[in-house]
């Protein structure tokens, strides 16, 4: 299980620091990579609310700390640095589940999932 | 045809793998191929790299193919006409794709288009297939074109009217 972070200044920097960093290398033209999970999700999305690939780079390019729900271990021990949110998406506007990972000693932005939320999600920084 | 190579997160070059997906949507059973690569599994909840297995993989490249293969399954499960089909009513009766595409009244690529990327619209996709089911309906298009010359109609509709008698 992924942990919650408590409402901090210090998490909430951690965060945004984390989201800077995603951003940071979208811009450098990293694009994302799918783990099979989020592959077989974003199926199902695109049948059911014609989502795509590019409305799962938007929503993740304009996630701001406020859509945080779990994640990231401050230990830094991880290969990946883990976090998911919740975010609205596409012209349909659902809210999805966007969990995905920042390779720590490379480049690699990889999506484990991206899925409707199957319960609702508390957002511990939102205000 | 030459093995597409994907960077792994090793910065090592590895195949582009296929492989037939068979996925049941809404009681319909959709089938194509899809393109993915391995490389070392990771845990989505610790985010740790386990060196001891591979799994699936996707770039952004292959998830837009994949998504389009996708969408064409659906589109003719859902009664489009297939690429596959297109081509062999061309060739059938020999038209040539920009002008089957006039002959539809759709613009000069749209059948090409259609042929090499699949069908992205149910709705034209399913008029597509109703043409090539009935050849009396290509005719009549084929009198009514006005983007294509006389002698070019002539020889369409005796070839397709060959079939019909």
């Amino acid at each position: 299980m992924m942990l919650e972070l408590p409402n901090t200044a210090e998490n909430i920097t951690l965060i945004q620091d984390f989201l800077d960093e995603t951003r940071r290398r979208i811009f450098e033209g990293v694009e994302i990579t799918f783990t099979s999970k989020a592959n077989s999700e974003l199926q199902d999305l695109v049948l059911d609310f014609e989502i795509e690939i590019e409305d799962i780079e938007e929503a993740i390019e304009n996630l701001t700390t406020e859509n945080y729900y779990r994640g990231i271990d401050p230990s830094n021990s991880a290969d990946f640095n883990v976090c998911a949110f919740c975010t609205k998406i596409g012209k349909s506007n659902v809210d999805i589940y966007l969990k995905y990972g920042l390779e720590v000693s490379g480049l690699q932005i990889l999506l484990f999932s991206n899925h409707l939320p199957k319960y609702p999600m508390a957002q511990p920084f939102k205000i | 045809m030459e093995t597409k190579k994907i960077l792994t997160r090793d910065n090592s070059t590895t195949d582009e793998l296929y492989a037939l997906v068979e996925k049941e949507y809404k009681g319909i059973q959709l089938e194509y191929n899809e393109a993915f690569y391995l490389d070392y599994s990771v845990d989505e909840n610790t985010g740790l790299i386990n060196k001891e297995t591979k799994e699936k993989y996707y770039t952004k490249n292959q998830m837009e193919r994949n998504i389009k293969a996708l969408k064409n399954a659906y589109h003719i499960a859902k009664g489009a006409a297939s690429p596959s089909e297109i081509i062999d009513f061309r060739s059938k009766y020999n038209i040539s794709a920009s002008t089957f595409s006039l002959i539809l009244g759709f613009s000069k690529n749209t059948i090409s288009n259609i042929e090499n990327e699949g069908i992205t619209s149910l709705s034209s996709g399913r008029l597509i297939k109703m043409c090539l089911e009935n050849k009396k309906v290509v005719y009549k298009y084929v009198q009514l074109c006005d983007a294509i010359d006389n002698l070019k109609k002539e020889e369409i509709s005796k070839r397709l009217m060959e079939e019909c008698t």
